[in-house]
């Protein structure tokens, strides 16, 4: 290993994050190479005595008094009632019930949907150039039209990477708008716990008063189709992630048709 | 256990770690207590969806990570979130480095001069540093606590060791405290 591989993986040498073959080799060139070891070891001095100087606050002891008595008797039953959670709640009672054909133009939405289902696209968090993030609450430069959609659907500082991490541990994965007959999509994907992704759109659609949420495949992937209650809007969920299909399922308390 | 118990079991030995954070994030000790509290209280009130034997550390601070931007981001009382992707230097310079001597010699004023540079450095920057060189987290951690890929919680910390350095070189040359040249 030469000089400059080494200074390049020092920090993730340092941090533990490098695979054992490259450990081993930065390990080998700072016992034989001076002028990298004194690097490494003012490094190592750095770190010990930032660790040292401010490492070491504590939380100030009536501060724990506090916050430990100022907890309710009980745990809730743990999942805030984010609307697209009950949403698709809503959408596994009424699978159950009855599947009745949503008007033709969500499946349209949901063949689009299920297209960018994968692709990565990164926006706001990342500074990428497409900026058109969807959460009106973190984003200061959400498009005029998004930020008015989240008006209407009375969450006008809803946001998209916050709300769905906290609630489902999913990890922000990717947003995008385009425009679907003249309305705006908003588009977000995520990784899951589990390594697969769900994908989640909102459009406004005039929906027909008998539109009811039902399960379809698109692309050979599940797909859930819901028009919202107030019949303007609708969601798409695209899932590749059977676990977390069938946590949606659990949630809602209904089985889930078998698959097979 | 009741799940209060199991919470508080839980939860107790990270306070520390969250009051740190949080105190170097908010800038003001009431702030950060408020910050603490507010997140062992949403903490608690999801608890039934924490996946029992999964990282309980990395969920508590994903939840103080989430307040913190809420309440300082989002009410833009924080610096609007900057655009990292011109950031890097094209050509990857040499950065300052500090040898173990000129630690040593910086020993005393180096708390403060520190804590300052942190106080000033991007909030960004700050949060993944302050994961991981105080409370030992992971990348994996960092990304699952801040949101970000792992891409992005390296390059942050590249770039957050890299201003610290510089400031703390460009502090000791200052004050006289170093050799000349002793810090490149």
């Amino acid at each position: 290993m030469k000089c400059h591989e080494a200074k390049r993986r020092l920090d993730l040498f340092m941090d533990g994050e490098l695979p054992v073959a490259d450990n081993l080799k930065v390990l080998e060139h700072l016992n034989l190479c001076a002028a990298c070891a004194g690097i490494y070891e003012g490094e190592k001095a750095l770190r010990g005595a930032l660790r040292e100087k401010l490492g070491r606050e504590t939380a100030p002891p009536p501060l724990a008094a506090r916050v430990f008595s100022s907890l309710p008797s009980e745990a809730t039953d743990g999942r805030p009632r984010r609307w697209w959670a009950v949403a698709a709640a809503a959408v596994f009672l009424i699978l159950a019930g009855s599947l009745v054909l949503a008007p033709r133009e969500l499946e349209v939405l949901a063949s689009a949907v299920a297209d960018r289902h994968g692709a990565q696209r990164y926006a706001c968090d990342e500074g990428a150039p497409d900026r058109e993030c969807l959460c009106p609450g973190c984003c200061p430069d959400v498009p005029a039209r998004i930020r008015g959609f989240f008006d209407r659907h009375g969450r006008p500082d809803f946001c998209a990477h916050l709300e769905l991490r906290e609630a489902t541990g999913y990890v922000f994965a990717g947003a995008a708008s385009w425009p679907f007959r003249g309305r705006p999509v908003c588009w977000t994907t995520w990784k899951t716990p589990s390594g697969g992704r769900v994908s989640h759109a909102l459009v406004d659609t005039p929906m027909a008063a008998s539109g009811v949420p039902r399960l379809a495949l698109e692309g050979g992937r599940p797909v859930l189709l819901e028009p919202r209650p107030d019949r303007r809007s609708a969601c798409v969920f695209v899932f590749d992630d059977e676990p977390e299909l069938r946590r949606f399922a659990r949630l809602a308390g209904v089985p889930l048709p078998d698959p097979h | 256990m009741d799940p209060r118990s199991e919470f508080e079991a839980l939860a107790g030995p990270h306070l520390d770690g969250l009051y740190r954070t949080a105190l170097r994030m908010a800038g003001q000790a009431a702030s950060a207590e408020d910050l603490v509290q507010e997140t062992v209280l949403r903490a608690f009130g999801s608890f039934g969806s924490f996946e029992r034997g999964s990282n309980f550390k990395a969920w508590i601070f994903t939840i103080l990570t989430n307040r913190y931007i809420n309440d300082f981001r989002r009410k833009g009382r924080g610096p609007a979130p900057a655009d990292f992707t011109d950031a890097e230097p094209a050509a990857a310079e040499e950065p300052a480095r500090l040898s173990a001597e000129d630690v040593e010699r910086l020993s005393e004023r180096l708390g403060d001069e520190a804590a300052r540079a942190l106080a000033r450095m991007a909030p960004e920057f700050r949060l993944v540093f302050l994961l991981s060189t105080f409370e030992g987290m992971s990348y994996k951690e960092i990304a699952a606590a801040a949101g970000i890929p792992i891409g992005t919680v390296m390059s942050r910390l590249f770039r957050a060791r890299r201003i610290l350095r510089e400031e703390l070189a460009e502090f000791a040359r200052a004050s006289g405290l170093l050799r000349g040249g002793s810090a490149s």
